[in-house]
C-alpha cells in the first residue's frame, strides 16, 4: 500500500473557536490509482489532500506512506519526500514572477541531489507542448500555460505522485480538459495521481472517486 | 546548478529592486565614510612620512611662530642670529643653518603675482635637497657681493617665462630687478598640496640687503643632528636655549616626532567624528535591512510556503535569506568602496591630505557590510524558515 490513512482528525483553532475539519478519515490509495476527491466546499478535501501530502499534519490518528509512518519523520525528512516523491499542482499555480518558465520549472531542482538538469526541463516543457515559451516570463502566459508549467514543475524531479489542489479552478473548459488529459496521460505511465476537485466533470478523469463531506468520508 | 541559484536569488532581488536598492544604501553611506576614514589615516600617515622625509629625520626645525597674525608677509620674527650661534655650539648638532620667507609682489612684463622669496644660506638649499636642472645655484661670490640673483621653480619659469630657459632674464622683486641664474628641479606638490615648484631663492645677504633688513632676526633655524648623539637630548637643550630668552609661544619646533603627534591626532579627531557617523549608518543600515527583509517576508510567504512544498529544508529557507542578505552586503560593500574612493579623491586634497586609496579598506568594508548584514537577516531569516508551508502558502497577497 502506497498511502494509507487510520482514523485522521484535523482541528484548526482560530481564537477560542476550534474547528473540526477531518473527523476520523480512513483511506488507502495504491500506487498507480487516479483517485479524485471530491465535495463542495468547507468539506475538508483540501486539508486531507495537504495532509497526504506531508504540508500538514495531522491532530490524531496515523498516517503511514508505503509503510512507514509519517508522524514519526522529523521536518527535513517530510521536506526530502515533498521533494522527491511527491508532485504538487495548485489552483493558483504559484509561479514565481521573477524566474522565467524554464526557471520556474527548476525550482524543485534545487533542493534535490537528483541531478536533473536544464535539458530535463526543456524536455519536459517541450513534452507539454511549452517549448517555444521558455524565456517567457509568467506574466506572459494564459492560465492553461501556467497551469501546465506548474505541471511541469511538479514532475521535474520524477515523482510517484501528484497532488493536485483543484488544478481546473481557474481555467476556462478547454484548458481544463487539456490539463486533465495531461494528468490522466501521466497517471497511465504509472504515476499516482491524487485530484481535488468539486467539479464532477474533472472528477471522472479519475480511476477512481472518493467523496467526502464535513470532514468524513462518503465513499472511498 | 550554483549558476541557478545564484540567478535565482540575483533575480529576486532586483525584482523587488526598490526595496533592495534601500537596503543598499545604507551600507553604501556606512562604507564609504568607513573606508574614506581609512583613507584619511593612512593619508595623514603618509603625509608625516614625506614632511619627515623633506625635512630629514634628523633634523630639527625651528621656526618662528605666527603669533595672531597669519601672514608670510608680518611674521613677528623673535628667533635670532645668537640663538643660532648657541644652537651650534650645542653638542651633537652636526650643522646649523637659517632662512627667511617673505611673500612678495613678483613682475616681469605686465604679469605679476604674489609670491614666497625665501633667503637661503648655502647649507639650507643642500639640506632640503634642492638639485639644479639648468644654470647654477649660489657661488660664495653671490653671498660676498651681494649679488641679485635668483633661483626658482618650473612654476615660476612656465608662469614668466612660458616655460623657456629664463638663465640671465630678469624678474622683478617689489620693483627691483634681479637676474635668474638657476632653476631647480621639479619638486612636486608639498604635503600641504601646494606647489614646491613656486618658489624664488636668493642668497641670504641679498636678502636682507633688499628684500627684510631683519640683520638679527631670522625666520627659521635648521639644525642637523648627528647620528651617533641622542636626538631627544639634543631637542632638550634646544628648547634650553630657546627658553632663556623666548616665551614659548613666539617659536615652535618641528621635529618627525612633533609632526607624527599632529597628524596622528588629525587623522585621530577625523577617525572619531566619521567612525561615529560611519557606525550609525553602519547601524541604522542593519535596522532598514532587518525591516525590508521582515517585509520581503510578508510580501513573499506565499514563495517561502512553495519553496517548501517543493522540497526546501527550514534550513535551506535561512540560508537562502542569509544569502540574499549577503549579495547585498557584497554589492554595499563594493559600492561603498567606490564611493569611499571618489569621496577620498575630492576631499581629502581639500583636507591638504594626500590622496591614497587603501586596497584593504574594501576588505574591511567587506567584513563590517557583511556582519552588519548577516546580523540584521539573521531575525527574518529564522521567521522565513519557521513558517509553516500549507499557512504560507495561502498567504499569497
Amino acid at each position: 500500500m502506497l498511502i494509507e490513512c487510520q482514523n485522521i482528525v484535523k482541528r484548526f483553532k482560530t481564537g477560542d473557536i476550534e474547528t473540526t475539519v477531518l473527523k476520523g478519515v480512513d483511506l488507502q490509495i495504491e500506487e498507480g490509482e487516479f483517485v479524485a476527491v471530491m465535495g463542495s466546499s468547507g468539506s475538508g478535501k483540501s486539508t486531507l489532500l495537504y495532509i497526504l501530502g506531508c504540508l500538514d499534519r495531522p491532530t490524531f490518528g496515523r498516517y503511514l506512506l508505503e509503510g512507514k509512518e509519517v508522524g514519526a519523520m522529523d521536518d527535513d525528512t517530510l521536506s526530502h519526500i515533498r521533494n522527491e516523491m511527491f508532485g504538487f499542482v495548485f489552483q493558483a499555480f504559484y509561479l514565481v514572477p521573477y524566474l522565467s518558465v524554464l526557471d520556474n520549472v527548476r525550482i524543485p531542482t534545487l533542493y534535490s541531489k537528483r541531478a536533473k538538469t536544464k535539458k530535463d526541463a526543456v524536455a519536459l516543457l517541450e513534452k507539454l507542448q511549452l517549448g517555444s515559451r521558455i524565456d517567457f516570463m509568467p506574466d506572459q502566459l494564459s492560465g492553461g500555460q501556467k497551469q501546465r508549467v506548474a505541471i511541469a514543475r511538479a514532475l521535474i524531479n520524477d515523482p510517484r505522485v501528484i497532488f493536485a489542489d483543484e488544478p481546473t479552478g481557474q481555467l476556462d473548459s478547454e484548458n481544463a480538459r487539456n490539463v486533465m488529459e495531461i494528468l490522466k496521460n501521466l497517471n497511465e505511465e504509472g504515476r499516482t495521481i491524487v485530484l481535488v476537485t468539486h467539479d464532477p466533470v474533472m472528477a471522472a478523469y479519475a480511476t477512481r472517486i472518493v467523496r467526502i463531506k464535513d470532514g468524513q468520508i462518503l465513499s472511498a | 546548478m550554483a549558476r541557478f541559484y545564484l540567478h535565482d536569488l540575483i533575480a529576486f532581488l532586483l525584482f523587488y529592486k526598490g526595496r533592495s536598492l534601500f537596503a543598499l544604501l545604507g551600507i553604501v553611506l556606512g562604507i564609504a565614510s568607513l573606508v574614506f576614514i581609512v583613507a584619511a589615516i593612512e593619508g595623514s600617515r603618509l603625509k608625516a612620512d614625506r614632511i619627515i622625509g623633506m625635512l630629514g629625520s634628523d633634523t630639527i626645525l625651528i621656526r618662528s611662530s605666527f603669533g595672531s597674525r597669519i601672514s608670510f608677509r608680518h611674521i613677528p620674527m623673535k628667533l635670532t642670529m645668537e640663538h643660532y650661534r648657541k644652537i651650534g655650539t650645542i653638542e651633537g648638532v652636526r650643522s646649523v643653518d637659517y632662512f627667511y620667507v617673505k611673500k612678495m609682489i613678483v613682475a616681469r612684463g605686465g604679469f605679476s603675482k604674489h609670491l614666497m622669496v625665501e633667503g637661503f644660506t648655502p647649507g639650507t638649499l643642500e639640506h632640503f635637497g634642492y638639485e639644479s636642472e639648468w644654470g647654477r645655484f649660489f657661488q660664495s661670490k653671490d653671498f660676498k657681493n651681494f649679488a641679485k640673483v635668483v633661483v626658482v621653480g618650473h612654476d615660476i619659469v612656465d608662469e614668466f617665462f612660458s616655460g623657456k630657459n629664463p638663465i640671465g632674464k630678469t624678474l622683478l622683486i617689489g620693483k627691483i630687478p634681479f637676474r635668474v641664474i638657476g632653476v631647480y628641479k621639479r619638486k612636486g606638490k608639498s604635503p600641504r598640496g601646494t606647489s614646491m615648484d613656486e618658489r624664488i631663492m636668493m642668497p641670504v645677504p641679498t636678502y636682507r640687503k633688499f628684500i627684510q633688513a631683519e640683520y638679527g632676526k631670522l625666520f627659521a633655524i635648521v639644525a642637523k643632528v648627528s647620528p651617533q648623539a641622542d636626538y631627544d637630548r639634543v631637542v632638550d637643550d634646544v628648547k634650553n636655549i630657546l627658553n632663556r630668552t623666548l616665551k614659548p609661544d613666539d617659536y615652535f619646533l618641528i621635529t618627525p616626532e612633533v609632526i607624527r603627534k599632529f597628524l596622528s591626532m588629525l587623522s585621530a579627531s577625523l577617525g572619531i567624528f566619521l567612525g561615529i557617523a560611519s557606525l550609525t549608518a553602519l547601524f541604522v543600515s542593519g535596522f532598514v535591512l532587518s525591516n525590508i527583509f521582515l517585509i520581503n517576508n510578508r510580501i513573499r510567504a506565499w514563495e517561502i510556503g512553495l519553496r517548501r512544498a517543493l522540497g526546501a529544508t527550514k534550513r535551506q529557507i535561512l540560508v537562502r535569506i542569509l544569502l540574499e542578505a549577503s549579495v547585498i552586503a557584497i554589492a554595499g560593500a563594493f559600492l561603498g568602496t567606490l564611493a569611499g574612493f571618489a569621496s577620498v579623491k575630492y576631499i581629502l586634497p581639500l583636507l591638504q591630505i594626500p590622496v591614497v586609496y587603501p586596497l584593504e579598506s574594501f576588505f574591511v568594508a567587506i567584513l563590517f557590510s557583511m556582519t552588519v548584514a548577516l546580523v540584521a537577516a539573521w531575525s527574518p531569516a529564522k521567521e522565513a524558515a519557521a513558517m509553516d508551508p500549507l499557512e504560507a502558502l495561502r498567504r499569497r497577497l
